[in-house]
């Protein structure tokens, strides 16, 4: 990692540190994210084993925050020529390796840019225009991914319960099913769609059963005929019964087409929400110019 | 043409038309195959590793290492797709690496724990891995190993086996079955 030069610390999280650094030989802008390995007795922890992979095979795609290099650097090994003769030193030095994480380097994210948008001194409604060529994008990116997953013929492969930041969590997760699949990813999408035109998140919980109230009141509480087998995942209960609320006073510059989009994506079945590569061809994106993408 | 004839006739039956049934991803079925045809173009190994990149271990023992997986992997109760990942790690390491015949079972245990780590819900410890060789190597040099194997794949172990095909291969040659059996692939 020496052949780069860090300028300053653009962010600082539980899992390390982020850098803006600047490649010495040619000059390219990279973000640098530096993780901590707990390295203990067993090597690469297993998901940053996975996360890295798969980033590896995924971000090859324009729509992909684009990885350009990975390097492990075990503590032990590079600084074994420095004290080797005091076994105390090299045992502490053994529990310290890192990570790195050479990323394209990106000014902004959507999240500074809708609070851009909302706060400060000109607060403004996000163009139409934009939102729709944003979520095309994210619609595309998704579908790259889901086009690069592995299909299960059988599906018996049950996964991790906490996945997804809570407010973009798919109801299907957050009542305990751990069969699901890239309908999640979908329901996250909805998500940012409408918080782009609120300039505000759509369900903002901040537990699980909070996030399933906020879903539940703005959508109804679902009905086995909705979505069947949902009384029978695993954390549901019963909840009041709430009435489906028209989209349309949650997101009103949509206009229509956008708000069938979403209600769409913010299906309770899994099964009947739309894919990412079936939203790209809503009339919604009718009027934008697909070549460019 | 030919294929298209097939898809409209009536007796053709689409084994991605299951759209009940989301863990299955119908949708991206055909695409994710066609995309993993892809990745194992651009991952092969090289056929010739052993004659011009290798020249202290011989297809013996490379053979007898294959051998002797299988049975780690039955020991710890691995599942299928680690064993293919393992040996698809350890050749293709081998296409570009010269390693002496004391390190071979090195890698191929090295590469099982990666392959672990990717694959298992509860990948077995380092610990377990060196118990294996008789305590040939210490757990600090499997993690070197890691770290080696690891930086030079670029952490791209990803890669498409014959086990992954195999699933589609068996669900086409079923695609009339109620209840398809997946017993069959033991065969």
């Amino acid at each position: 990692m020496e052949k780069y030069e860090k300028l300053e610390k653009v962010g600082e999280g539980t899992y390390g540190k982020v850098y803006k650094a600047k490649d010495k030989v040619t000059g390219q802008i990279v973000a640098l994210k530096k993780t901590r390995l707990e390295m203990d007795e067993e090597g690469v922890p297993p998901t940053a084993l996975r996360e890295v992979s798969l980033l590896q095979m995924l971000s090859q795609s324009l729509y992909v925050v684009r990885l350009l290099s990975v390097e492990h650097v075990d503590a032990n090994s590079t600084n074994s020529n420095l004290d080797d003769s005091d076994p105390s030193k090299r045992n502490h030095t053994n529990n310290k390796s890192n990570l790195y994480l050479v990323f394209e380097y990106l000014d902004t994210d959507l999240k500074k840019f809708i609070d851009s948008h909302r706060k400060g001194a000109n607060p403004r409604p996000l163009p139409p225009s934009l939102i729709q060529s944003f979520l095309f994008q994210l619609c595309k990116g998704v579908a790259h991914c889901h086009s690069h997953g592995r299909a299960f013929t059988v599906p018996l492969k049950s996964y991790t319960h906490e996945i997804v930041t809570l407010w973009y969590r798919a109801p299907e997760v957050l009542l305990g099913s751990s069969h699901y699949s890239t309908g999640v990813d979908m329901w996250s999408v909805g998500c940012i769609f409408a918080e782009m035109s609120r300039r505000q998140a759509l369900f903002p919980g901040d537990s699980e059963f909070q996030q399933l109230l906020h879903i539940f009141r703005l959508l109804g509480t679902p009905t086995e005929e909705q979505w069947p087998g949902v009384t029978a995942l695993r954390d549901w209960h019963v909840y009041p019964k709430w009435e489906p609320q028209n989209l349309v006073r949650v997101v009103p510059s949509l206009g229509p087409q956008g708000v069938d989009l979403l209600s769409k994506m913010l299906k309770y079945d899994p099964a009947e929400r739309i894919s990412a590569k079936a939203a790209m061809d809503h009339p919604y994106f009718d009027s934008l110019d697909k070549s460019q993408f | 043409s030919e294929n298209w004839k097939a898809s409209s006739d009536p007796e053709f039956i689409d084994i991605d038309s299951d759209h009940k049934e989301p863990q299955l991803c119908s949708l991206y079925a055909a695409d994710i195959y066609s995309n993993l045809r892809v990745a194992e173009l651009a991952r092969r190994s090289l056929p010739t590793f052993m004659e011009t990149v290798q020249q202290d271990i011989t297809q013996i023992m490379r053979g007898i290492l294959v051998d002797w997986l299988v049975e780690v992997s039955e020991e710890y109760k691995l599942v299928p797709d680690t064993l293919y990942l393992t040996v698809h790690l350890i050749d293709w390491f081998l296409s570009q690496n010269y390693i002496d015949r004391h390190r071979l079972q090195l890698l191929g245990i090295t590469c099982m724990l990666i392959a672990s780590k990717y694959e298992e819900i509860c990948s077995p410890h380092v610990e377990e891995f060196c118990f294996i060789t008789d305590n040939t190597y210490t757990s600090m040099e499997v993690l070197r190993m890691e770290t080696q194997v690891l930086n030079f794949f670029g952490f791209q172990i990803i890669a498409p086996t014959a086990k992954t095909f195999l699933r589609r291969f068996l669900r086409a040659a079923q695609a009339s079955y109620r209840n398809p059996s997946y017993e069959l692939k033991y065969l």
